[in-house]
């Protein structure tokens, strides 16, 4: 040993911590150094056979390398589910079991995945699926397996669920360096502390190195362990091949949020190239639309937002009422228009509020995000991390990696914006239990995912469906199923409530409408906590006043609509409509395909109740909570960031998260992940662009160049350019 | 727009300031009178009280929200009230002979309907963000 020692030849470094200048060898390489097997290779003798990185490889060295690299790595599961959000899974040694069972290591809102879907096994560095004879199959780089090897990098699918396959070096294993002597013997020692020594090669024998340990991992990729660091150096990406693109103005996310940021950045002088916004659909609103489409909102149904609220236009002017009357006007119905200009009139006093259709407003959006130029601000990818860089800026790490290719980019901007919108898809417990516990997502689901079967099946057969929760997406539940009884009348509705609603909210003078177990409002938030009084008094409030005032102003309310009103009045009167109250304890199939709740029934003084049915369907809605957001979770880890009352991210009354501050960079947020903040009505399109306001205004005070401030004049030859269809 | 009390305020006097001088001017240049003027100014001063009973009423409504309909019936509640004060003589610089109830609805209904119009939509041209500040010109973050 003493003497292996002694010819040892020191070489390849440094699992080491992100952002310091060692070289070394990572998990990125694996790759290519799996490639270079066999180049060489003569008569089975062990040689020198290729030269990497200055390093000539041995066969055993390379073996060496391998071993220890992937039995120090930690792997992880990492994917983005089109309706779920992001899905990780950190994968442990021996079995991890996918798929929707309760023993799972994650469970999938999909209805694709079986309960019992794969199995990846990992032992050592080695990591391998196994399907389960899954009803949908399992997928390894778009090819169905039944077993494979999995490798860094590997997509796996399940179900609608892609993920790729990330390897982690375990925290105590990071500083270690392998030392081979030229017979091929291999050992691991710990790292030295002076990050010199690892660069010191002992020339006298020169078995196997020649050369002063290699630079970087493989190209294109942010190892795991650099974001590790608070601090990442810009220059050291570039290094190692990221493409590193620095402009103005980040934002994150692409949906509705991030556009109202950037089309009021545009409008304020701001040209199309100083802005990057990172996300993943080709459209705005298109994560939105799937929602909405789910929930029972096709595009000529009206969504619950103001005529005022306009995301294609920041001047609300002219609004799209307006716009409905004089495209009624032009197509000659004249009935229409007078109604539409009715409703703006009175709305809400006299008559019921105007709502514009859903398609309508895509399509203005459509037009707007051509007129400013999206599609060139917009870069695809899903962001990983957002961190400090060495240089002075906000750097956001994303993943554009494609079913061959991993590969990460990164935006480095003195701004950033963070409009990521919900992270997942709310389910209450007990429907979440019965899921898993019977393997069943056809007759117990949420509104917003996708449930047509429902509808496919009431048609052909009729049945009883279950409702909960009594908000806005119940009543578009109820308007779809009143519908579908003109194709089959044997459908009926349960409404299931925990207790009865008595009285609607109070606060102050005024009280909120009640009827039939529905409480009423327009808009999901009374009007004035959008720019009225409720918004002056919500952005002076303190902390704990603000969670009060979002509970006298909240809880579950939908649209005073005269067709929804009468379609409940019916059915009740009609006897297919009706409400149950009490507490459900739990949910259990029958042996006929259908669905028990086990309910206590509160209002029979505890006595229990079970109520059969063919459908559950949840409209209570979606969670915001950060911790369902990897990139959030990090970040608030990472920086120490405070929350809110409510949990969520805290943010100054001009939505900076002002813990990430640093030198004259700075961050700032807007939509769900805000609630608990300054402002009530942070989830709807003029919430966004309020947020968009100002946070575009806090920009500007820090940098008063880059951006013009939209009055006046100014704002008027903006709004003339819009009228006109002329880009900014 | 869910205005508040000084965004009532605010919004009143740079409008009458503005569009309601404009065709103030037009009126006293025409008419040769400067009658016109010290109506507006009275428009102005009672305007300051009004706002204050509006907000009140406002505060029994859940949404604080004042619709279209009823800043319609604010002008001709406002406009009525002016007329009978001015008729009764009860306001100094403004004897009651010198306004003719003819040339007073067309002057106070044109100062009023070019207002209500301007701010349903036109002013947001000029000021994107008075709406989100309940109707300041200053806004006040």
């Amino acid at each position: 040993m003493t003497a292996i020692a002694a010819r040892a030849l020191t070489m390849l470094l440094s699992f080491r911590r992100s952002g310091l200048s060692r070289p070394g060898v990572t998990i990125g390489d694996l790759p290519i150094l799996m490639g270079t097997k066999g180049i060489g290779r003569s008569g089975g003798r062990q040689t020198a056979t290729a030269i990497w990185r200055g390093v000539i490889l041995t066969n055993a060295l390379r073996g060496a390398i391998l071993a220890e690299l992937k039995a120090t790595t930690r792997y992880r599961l990492h994917g983005m589910h089109h309706v779920t959000g992001e899905v990780d899974v950190v994968l442990e040694q021996g079995e991890n079991l996918l798929g929707r069972d309760p023993a799972a290591v994650a469970t999938f809102d999909d209805p694709q995945v079986s309960r019992r879907h794969a199995l990846i096994t990992v032992r050592g560095g080695v990591v391998e699926v196994r399907d389960l004879d899954s009803a949908n199959g399992t997928y390894v780089n778009g090819e169905r397996v039944m077993a494979a090897e999995l490798r860094e990098g590997d997509r796996l699918r399940i179900g609608d669920l892609t993920l790729e396959l990330i390897g982690r070096l375990l925290g105590d294993r990071r500083q270690t360096q392998i030392v081979t002597s030229a017979d091929g013997a291999v050992m691991v020692v710990p790292l030295p502390r002076d990050p010199n020594a690892t660069r010191v090669v002992d020339d006298g024998v020169s078995a196997g190195v020649v050369a002063a340990p290699p630079p970087a991992p493989a190209r294109g990729v942010v190892p795991d362990e650099w974001l590790d660091s608070d601090v990442i150096s810009e220059e050291r990406l570039r290094s190692i091949g990221v493409d590193v693109q620095t402009c103005g103005f980040a934002g994150i996310g692409g949906g509705m949020g991030s556009f109202v940021w950037a089309d009021l950045l545009r409008v304020s002088g701001v040209p199309a190239e100083a802005i990057a916004v990172i996300g993943n659909e080709e459209r705005p609103y298109g994560r939105y639309e799937r929602l909405c489409r789910n929930s029972q909102i096709p595009p000529h149904e009206r969504l619950r937002s103001n005529s005022d609220s306009c995301p294609d236009n920041v001047w609300g002017f002219p609004a799209y009422a307006p716009r409905e009357i004089w495209r009624a006007i032009r197509g000659g119905d004249l009935r229409l228009a007078g109604r539409l200009l009715w409703q703006i009139f009175g709305e809400p006093a006299l008559v019921q509020t105007y709502t514009p259709r859903s398609g309508d407003v895509f399509r203005a959006v459509d037009r707007e995000a051509a007129r400013i130029g999206w599609p060139a601000i917009v870069r695809f990818g899903r962001a990983r991390a957002i961190r400090r860089s060495a240089e002075g800026r906000l750097l956001v790490i994303a993943s554009a990696s494609d079913e061959q290719h991993r590969r990460h980019y990164a935006i480095s901007a003195p701004f950033i914006h963070l409009a990521v919108g919900y992270p997942s898809l709310q389910l209450l417990p007990d429907l979440a239990e019965y899921r898993e516990a019977f393997d069943d997502r056809t007759r117990v689901v949420n509104a917003y995912e996708q449930h047509d079967h429902i509808y496919e099946q009431l048609r052909a057969k009729g049945g009883t469906v279950v409702l909960r929760g009594r908000g806005i997406v119940a009543s578009r539940i109820i308007q779809k199923l009143y519908e579908e009884r003109h194709n089959n009348p044997k459908i009926a509705i349960v409404h299931l409530h925990r207790s009865r609603l008595t009285g609607g909210h109070t606060y102050g003078s005024s009280k909120r409408e009640v009827d039939a177990e529905f409480e009423f409002q327009p808009f999901n938030w009374p009007k004035g906590c959008w720019t009225g009084e409720q918004r002056a008094t919500m952005e002076r409030a303190d902390p704990e006043e603000r969670k009060q005032l979002l509970e006298a102003w909240g809880g579950t309310t939908t649209a005073d609509r005269r067709d929804w009103r009468r379609m409940v009045q019916e059915g009740l009167r009609e006897g297919w409509y009706r409400s149950e109250y009490g507490v459900v304890k739990e949910l259990a199939p029958t042996p006929d395909g259908r669905v028990t709740s086990r309910i206590s029934n509160t209002l029979a003084g505890g006595g229990t109740l079970e109520l059969v049915a063919d459908f559950v369907i949840d409209c209570t809605g979606l969670i915001a909570s950060p911790e369902r957001s990897p990139l959030l979770h990090d970040l608030i880890d990472r920086y120490a960031l405070t929350r809110n009352a409510l949990g969520r991210l805290q943010v100054a009354n001009d939505f900076e998260v002002t813990g990430m501050r640093h030198g004259s960079t700075r961050m700032y947020a807007s939509g769900a992940i805000t609630l608990g903040g300054p402002h009530a009505a942070v989830d709807s399109f003029l919430g966004l662009q309020y947020a968009a306001y100002r946070a575009v205004e806090g920009m500007r005070l820090a940098d008063p160049a880059r951006i013009r401030t939209l009055n006046g004049w100014y704002s008027f030859v903006q709004w003339s350019r819009w009228a006109r269809g002329k880009a900014p | 727009m869910t205005p508040t009390l000084v965004g009532r305020w605010q919004t009143r006097l740079a409008l009458l300031a503005t569009i309601g001088l404009l065709i103030t001017v037009i009126f006293v240049l025409g008419l040769r009178s400067d009658v016109f003027l010290r109506v507006l100014v009275y428009v102005a001063v009672f305007g300051f009280v009004w706002d204050v009973i509006y907000i009140l009423i406002q505060r029994f409504r859940w949404d604080r929200d004042w619709p279209a309909a009823f800043q319609v019936l604010n002008g001709i509640t406002e406009g009525v009230f002016l007329y009978a004060v001015i008729a009764l003589g009860l306001l100094p610089f403004l004897p009651a002979r010198d306004v003719a109830p003819g040339v007073f609805l067309a002057h106070y209904g044109l100062v009023w309907l070019a207002i209500f119009l301007w701010t349903q939509g036109p002013m947001r041209a000029f000021f994107p963000f008075w709406r989100f500040h309940g109707g300041r010109i200053t806004p006040r973050t």
